[in-house]
């Protein structure tokens, strides 16, 4: 019981790699490309490159797009992907001679997001030099990858397109882009960042600065065992 | 306070289980400041059961490597950095998830560099690379609680980082506030103009750091980390009072000073008051005994004073009370905060309630008080924990003067005396009539041919001048009889003296004569089989070679325990203080009761062998009894001839015997028989004959075998070559006869486990050339047998400190050639030579008559040829008798 889709579609691999490999002939003449693929079988070895595509599932209308996706990364077929910041767009080739245009366009984080995880940044703070350094602490994972609230868009600020044929949002070639997107992200964690129109540094300098404010205002506050100026400079001179 | 007590520093010790321990010791170089500092960090992380157990270890391999440490310690930082630089490296290749290896390589070098410390030779490549994965796990433990990057994690738990950009809490005394007595103030360590450190309030440091996003994150995450570790940082938090200086009740500033190594942890640098991190907080039973005596002599009491510490300060029984009926967890107390322990303090306060009734009112023996000082505790007072024991000022200066000789009593020599002491040796008689005085007994453990036995002599001449009418026993091995009977004669002729052996006195005659002898000489043997000497009460009882009793359970040993005597002394060359499981027996004779029971050693013994300072407190134990020099001590050597000659006398075996009483009548009848000139080749022959005899039964016979037992001369070969065995010295053996050089190399290969070499007259240049080398270079060559000619001259042997002379030349000048070739001029090695003659003996007479001879001219060349000519046919065969009286 072959469903349609798939009969028509079936094309081996190595025809794949023949035709990508031909396609980034022709194309590498005019421009420079940026192609992804995957060799292992993980697609992304850290935990929030296996997130992105864990969070891919909530996307799909037609979840059988997705496992060729991956096989369409793996045979090299993603010849160009680049990721912006609230955009991402690749070359994917397919049964045409050119290749598809894909072009997923993500929404900016939302205030109201935008300031809850700022809060909850600032509960981990200690953890916040290692995102500066380049990495993504998984105690950051809880606040970053939270349904909804998180750096994911949800589905509605996430848009689709591709000059492939297929009718659904979410085509074999999209889904190949957002696999390639999640080899990207395992390197660049910060492109997380990117894809929401935002900078890492300056998310960063956000929580700081609440934190702050925070102890500023804390600092004001007299109790009763608060000794005066005196006996403080008296004890510990300062 | 500080430079009152005794610098200490920090050695690392490997216990017998392989665990790695932090030990104080006194310092050999004088204490810097930073490293004391870093010494006490480093021990208290040690000892904090809460955080990982190699902590510590990753702590001091982040310190400063300027500060100097012992050499152990200092091998286990740069241990520890080697880590720390391979965990970086390797995270910048594989994140956070690295697990840096530890190379052959690495090990190797490793070992290559380690320094002595205790235990250190365990400290092996399995050791090293468990303790590697030991500070991975540290590592990662560490910074899975810290959640900052490995370069700040480092930054956070080292003890010498730097200080600047830090968040700081410190805390006080505030002795003016009642009830708050300590007061908290957290600040920031901003880098000021020329690098200077600026301490400001963290409100301030937010306000000045505005613009510097990194440094401000570090210190407000360095304050979120502590409070995420700590309640009580947490609260402060909240309330905001850690932004400013505050007053703590003593609660709360325990509960500081108790966390303060969690907030290190986190990256908080901490100051403290001092006495927290010196504290040992326990309580404990303070006993110093001996401060000031009654009287000097055996039955001198001591004193014992009894008082409860701590942190070294006195405290009264009343004072306990207060402290125990307070719940705060902190006092003052005589100016001082100590911590307070209730169970501790509790526990303290019975055993000194305990101690108080056992202690007679009438004060400790010597005996008593040096045991205790041993046991460090108090016997009956069950648990010995929180007592310490020390030895009081006059106790002390008596310890002192014991082990010490130079420093002892000045005891006139005795009158009679007709010896010359050698420095070291008066040294040893002062020793001697101090520990008697005392009521002890001693160990005489000099090294063979110090002259123990002229020292021993000398004391008990002394003890006679003294008034003692009582008579002294000396217990000496059979083979050693001769030398005693010839000592005492020469050095003491004043002493009359008795031997009670087969060779002597029998039984009877000595009980009918003992009471007028000052001193009798008997053998091992003899003790055993005649009750009476048990019964009869002597003043000094001395044993010579007292190896012969270390093993308790003999009926020999048990026989020569039952002696009665005032005093006790033992003589052996052997390094008593390395047997240890020896040392009981000698002590029970010597000092019963001072090692406790055989059981109860046994046991002590077994709890040292897991902590080496249970080692150092038994030496301390024992050392004052216990008299050994060496020869090659600098003191000593100073004192000695470059060659000191010794007999040793030998005994026929029973097979030897019977052959010589043969062969002396078979030289009576040949004798009786010839005429003339044909006697003089016949004494001549028979001379070779007895010597062959004497050797070994098996040579005069021409047969093989050698069977050791056969020969006294081999037998006492043994015994001796197992003493310079001992030593791990060299030794040259020379015989005149070929045909004996392999079965006494046999014997020699059996006693130093190794063969040594053979130089015989026949031998090409080159293999003699080669034999030489082997001796002086290779180590494991121990002996060399030669004979007096081909060894004789030409010779550099060197290697060797120990000369025996198997058979005798009875030429004076060729037996000195040939002992010379130990020597090289202007070196300063001492030569022990040993002649061996066996007693009773043609080989004792000749020896007496060319003695005698020499007596009267220094230099006589004689021979056994020129020593027998001139003798009557009856003057000849008396030379020849075997007789031992």
């Amino acid at each position: 019981m072959s469903r349609y889709g798939e009969y028509w579609d079936y094309v081996s691999s190595a025809e794949k790699k023949a035709r990508a490999a031909k396609a980034v002939k022709s194309l590498a003449k005019t421009r420079k490309l940026a192609p992804v693929s995957a060799n292992t079988q993980d697609i992304a070895s850290t935990w929030w490159g296996r997130s992105w595509i864990k969070n891919l599932v909530g996307y799909a209308d037609y979840s059988s797009r997705l496992p060729r996706g991956r096989t369409y990364l793996r045979t090299g077929s993603v010849i160009d992907l680049v990721v912006e910041s609230g955009r991402i767009t690749a070359l994917v080739t397919g049964s045409q001679a050119d290749p598809y245009e894909v072009s997923i366009t993500i929404s900016p984080l939302i205030t109201r997001t935008h300031n809850k995880l700022v809060e909850k940044c600032r509960k981990s703070i200690t953890s916040l030099s290692a995102l500066m350094a380049g990495e993504f602490p998984s105690d950051l994972e809880k606040s970053f990858l939270a349904r909804g609230d998180g750096l994911f868009p949800s589905p509605r600020e996430i848009r689709f397109d591709c000059t492939c044929p297929d009718w659904a949002d979410m085509c074999k070639h999209v889904a190949a882009s957002l696999y390639g997107t999640a080899v990207h992200l395992d390197e660049r964690p910060e492109l997380f960042f990117i894809l929401r129109g935002m900078k890492v540094e300056d998310f960063v300098g956000t929580v700081i600065e609440e934190e702050a404010r925070e102890v500023r205002k804390k600092a004001k506050v007299k109790t009763s065992r608060v000794l005066s100026k005196k006996d403080s400079k008296r004890l510990f001179g300062v | 306070m500080e430079t009152a007590e005794q610098a200490l520093s920090l050695i690392p010790a490997v216990y017998a289980d392989n665990s790695l321990v932090l030990e104080w010791v006194p310092a050999e170089t004088k204490a810097v400041a930073a490293r004391t500092e870093l010494e006490h960090r480093i021990f208290s992380l040690f000892e904090d059961k809460k955080r990982h157990k190699f902590l510590w270890l990753l702590s001091l391999g982040v310190s400063s490597q300027e500060i100097p440490l012992t050499p152990g310690f200092s091998f286990l930082r740069d241990f520890a950095r080697l880590f720390v630089r391979e965990a970086r490296l390797d995270s910048a290749k594989k994140g956070a998830h690295s697990s840096p290896c530890l190379t052959r390589s690495m090990t190797e070098s490793l070992l290559y560099e380690r320094p002595p410390f205790p235990g250190s030779g365990r400290m092996e490549g399995s050791f090293l690379s468990s303790l590697w994965s030991e500070l991975g796990g540290a590592l990662r433990e560490g910074l899975a609680a810290f959640k900052g990057t490995l370069d700040e994690y480092i930054t956070a738990i080292s003890p010498t980082g730097s200080h600047a950009d830090r968040v700081h809490f410190h805390m006080v005394e505030n002795p003016l506030d009642v009830d708050k007595p300590f007061a908290f103030l957290a600040t920031y360590s901003a880098t000021g103009e020329a690098g200077r450190l600026r301490h400001i309030l963290l409100s301030s440091a937010v306000d000045e750091l505005g613009g510097d996003k990194r440094k401000l994150l570090g210190l407000l995450a360095a304050v979120r980390r502590v409070a995420e570790k700590s309640a009580f940082i947490r609260g402060l938090l909240e309330s905001g009072e850690l932004f400013q200086p505050i007053g703590l009740t003593v609660k709360e500033a325990h509960v500081f000073l108790s966390e303060a190594l969690d907030y290190e942890a986190a990256g908080i640098l901490c100051k403290v008051p001092k006495w927290w991190n010196k504290r040992k907080s326990s309580f404990i039973l303070g006993l110093t005994v001996g401060k000031t005596t009654t009287r000097l002599g055996a039955d001198a009491l001591l004193d014992l004073d009894m008082r409860i510490l701590a942190d070294g300060e006195q405290l009264s029984l009343e004072e306990i009370d207060r402290l125990l009926a307070q719940t705060e967890p902190m006092a003052m107390l005589k100016g001082k905060w100590v911590t307070i322990d209730h169970e501790a303090l509790l526990r303290v306060k019975t055993q000194f309630e305990q101690a108080k009734k056992l202690v007679a009112k009438e004060g400790l023996s010597i005996k008593e008080a040096i045991r205790l000082i041993l046991d460090q505790r108090m016997p009956g007072l069950g648990q010995h924990v929180g007592v310490e024991v020390s030895a009081g000022e006059w106790l002390e200066s008596v310890m002192d003067k014991l082990k010490n000789p130079a420093k002892g009593g000045k005891q006139k020599l005795p009158k009679k005396l007709s010896a010359v002491l050698r420095p070291y040796q008066e040294e040893g008689f002062q020793w001697l009539c101090f520990l008697s005085q005392l009521g002890f007994g001693g160990c005489l453990a000099d090294d063979m041919g110090l002259g123990k036995t002229v020292q021993i002599i000398s004391f008990l001449l002394a003890r006679k001048e003294s008034g003692e009418k009582k008579p002294h026993l000396v217990v000496v091995p059979t083979s050693l009889l001769e030398n005693w009977k010839n000592e005492l004669s020469r050095f003491a002729p004043t002493l009359s003296y008795g031997v009670l052996h087969a060779s002597g006195m029998s039984s009877d005659e000595a009980q009918d004569a003992l009471g007028g002898l000052d001193l009798l000489v008997t053998t091992y043997g003899m003790c055993n089989r005649l009750p009476w000497l048990s019964e009869t009460r002597f003043d000094c009882i001395v044993l010579d070679e007292a190896q012969a009793i270390k093993n308790a359970s003999t009926a020999q040993a048990r026989a020569v325990k039952k002696l009665q005597g005032v005093r006790r002394f033992v003589m052996t060359g052997t390094p008593v203080e390395n047997r240890l499981t020896d040392l009981w027996s000698l002590f029970d004779f010597v000092n019963p009761g001072l090692l406790g029971t055989s059981a109860e050693f046994r046991d002590y013994l077994q709890k040292a062998e897991n902590h080496p300072g249970g080692y150092g407190r038994l030496r301390q134990t024992v050392s004052p009894y216990i008299l050994r020099r060496m020869k090659t001590d600098k003191n000593i050597i100073a004192d000695l001839p470059e060659k000191t000659e010794c007999r040793v006398y030998a005994d026929l075996s029973k097979k030897q015997a019977v052959l010589y009483r043969h062969l002396a009548e078979k030289l009576k009848y040949d004798l009786l028989r010839a005429k003339g000139p044909a006697k003089r080749g016949i004494v001549l022959a028979y001379i070779i004959k007895f010597k062959q005899l004497c050797n070994h039964p098996d040579q005069y016979a021409g047969a093989s075998g050698y069977n050791v037992d056969d020969s006294g001369k081999f037998m006492r070969l043994a015994e001796l070559c197992e003493k310079i065995h001992e030593d791990r010295e060299k030794v040259l053996v020379f015989t005149q006869f070929t045909e004996i050089m392999e079965p006494v190399s046999d014997v020699l290969e059996g006693v130093f486990g190794s063969r040594g070499v053979c130089l015989s007259g026949d031998m090409p240049v080159a293999k003699r050339k080669e034999a030489v080398n082997r001796f002086q270079n290779d180590p494991s060559v121990r002996s060399f047998v030669l004979s007096v000619r081909a060894g004789g001259v030409g010779l550099n042997l060197t290697a060797a400190s120990q000369v025996i002379h198997f058979d005798r030349w009875w030429n004076p000048a060729v037996e000195n050639q040939a002992t010379d070739r130990a020597f090289r001029i202007g070196q300063d090695k001492r030569v022990l030579v040993h002649k061996f003659i066996t007693a009773g003996t043609v080989e004792e007479k000749i020896d007496k008559l060319i003695e005698a001879k020499k007596a009267l001219a220094a230099d006589v060349t004689d021979s056994a040829e020129s020593v027998t000519s001139g003798l009557s046919d009856r003057e000849i065969i008396s030379l020849f008798s075997y007789g031992l009286k």
